[in-house]
């Protein structure tokens, strides 16, 4: 049983057809890069993994089942913008993961969140926009999920910001779970991908393994990915 | 889950109501204080300060109440906070149910803030000669069975339609952000507001003793023949159908906020 199975899958905002038919299949202990430019429906698909968006048609299975409260308690989120309280501070923050999520590792949080050198109660509205993106990352990571859905994680943010990103999702990825990560900075991110879905037009344009990507077109992945969208 | 759901409600919420009840709180006690301790000269002085400052605190509780539930959930729903709320892995009836429980908590504690400060404005609008006397007056009041059962019963509706009005908030402010709605939310829910509290007010036209004509009718009879016990028998033939009315029509509400927040959300 693969770990996702996306099958036809349409939406639409309005009268714009963000995804039209898209198939795609994901397996366990992979990472997975989510290519495609602006508005080619990266975020929109993500988003019906993550059950924020439920007016989808075609059948999406997450671990054999459709999505709803087991995909949800499998599958660790971090979106493009910041979710958390204003007036939280980093103590709470733990608690309601804690509370919610099984597999949540309160102390791996609470080390990585003094690694960033946080006070655990100062509150996150205080925080710089930055540091609440490395914090959200840190409670995403700290789960052991099966699926972990990033959607742009290095979004702008500064180089070293982003070496810290990076160093942090490779760490905390073991063999068990899969990645699958969104971003523009392909450049950047492609040494760790194991596989590249590019999309277009609302589909899956390409879904191969990046070592045979490179192989078969002589390019890198960034260098195929300005091939392909040029 | 419901009970995860509802804990991080009240917390969230927590601060917000805690300021807000204890200045009620110090308005209500000062207020009984003066009363207390003070002679009739220095009530006079006192006494309507405290009492507009309890009346205001009424208003303003409720207000804030309304206008806080209305707000924490449309942000944590469909503001940045929905992203976290939805990857819960958290069924919708939970999600709705459990904010909504959250919120009637407040609401009761409010409507309790509510009772008690209007005690206050009576206790502290009675000079402290005539303490004596006020007690008296409760307690004879408090006696008669059709008068207590009667304030009882205008205490719970008062409250259950408190609560009605946080379902018919949360059914608005998800209507209003229903997929095809995309622009506007804020404008959307008022009017999804004030159409569902309209609509409701005609469908209960339909039911005899909810009618206004049938109200105009019973309280015309009663201030005519100027009978206590009358006019509180009166008041129960109507409420009583009114506070099941108000309890259905609440269950309805929020089903149908479940229904749409599990079949059409769609968090932009």
């Amino acid at each position: 049983m693969s770990l996702v199975e996306i099958k036809n899958l349409e939406h639409r905002y309005g009268n714009h057809t963000v995804l039209a038919g898209l198939n795609l299949t994901l397996e366990e202990g992979e990472i997975i890069g989510l290519l495609g430019p602006n508005g080619v429906g990266k975020t929109t698909l993500m988003k019906i993994l993550c059950g924020l968006i439920q007016n989808y048609d075609g059948s999406v299975l997450v671990d054999g089942q459709p999505i709803g409260v087991h995909s949800k308690s499998i599958i660790s989120y971090l979106p493009e913008r910041t979710y958390f309280r204003k007036s939280e501070n980093v103590k709470s923050a733990i608690g309601m993961f804690r509370d919610f999520y099984k597999d949540f590792d309160e102390k791996k949080a609470m080390e990585m969140a003094m690694d960033l050198k946080l006070d655990s109660k100062q509150k996150i509205g205080t925080m710089s926009k930055g540091m609440q993106e490395k914090l959200q990352l840190v409670f995403v990571m700290s789960r052991k999920a099966k699926l972990f859905v990033l959607d742009e994680p290095m979004g702008g943010v500064d180089p070293t910001t982003r070496d810290y990103i990076l160093t942090t999702i490779l760490n905390q990825y073991t063999e068990n779970s899969s990645i699958l990560l969104s971003t523009h900075l392909v450049h950047d991110v492609e040494q760790i991908f194991d596989r590249a879905v590019f999309l277009k037009q609302g589909r899956v344009f390409l879904n191969e393994q990046v070592d045979v990507l490179r192989a078969e077109t002589g390019m890198s992945v960034d260098q195929y990915f300005r091939e392909v969208y040029r | 889950m419901f009970g995860k759901v509802m804990k991080q409600e009240l917390r969230a919420n927590s601060l917000l109501y805690g300021v807000a009840s204890a200045i009620a709180l110090l308005f209500a006690f000062a207020t009984v204080m003066n009363r207390t301790r003070g002679t009739d000269v220095s009530y006079l002085v006192k006494a309507p300060l405290l009492i507009t400052g309890c009346t205001v605190a009424i208003v303003v509780l409720v207000m804030l109440f309304l206008i806080h539930t209305a707000l924490r959930y449309q942000k944590s729903m469909y503001g940045n906070e929905g992203y976290l709320t939805f990857s819960l892995p958290v069924s919708s009836v939970e999600l709705v149910t459990g904010k909504y429980a959250a919120a009637a908590l407040w609401g009761i504690i409010v409507c309790v803030l509510c009772a008690l400060l209007c005690f206050s404005i009576l206790y502290g609008a009675v000079a402290p000669s005539g303490t004596e006397l006020f007690w008296a007056e409760v307690g004879k009041v408090w006696a008669m069975d059709g008068i207590r059962s009667s304030m009882v019963l205008i205490a719970v509706s008062l409250t259950l339609s408190m609560l009605e009005t946080v379902a018919i908030l949360y059914l608005a402010i998800t209507l209003a952000h229903l997929p095809f709605i995309r622009k506007g939310n804020g404008i959307f829910a008022l009017i999804f507001f004030f159409g569902i509290s309209f609509a409701e007010g005609k469908v209960m036209e339909l039911i005899p003793s909810l009618s206004t004509e049938y109200i105009e009718q019973t309280m015309t009879a009663i201030l005519d023949k100027a009978d206590l016990d009358l006019f509180f028998q009166g008041i129960r033939s109507f409420l009583l159908p009114a506070a099941i009315s108000t309890v259905v029509m609440s269950v309805v509400y929020l089903a149908v906020t479940i229904l749409l927040a599990r079949k059409y959300t769609s968090i932009q």
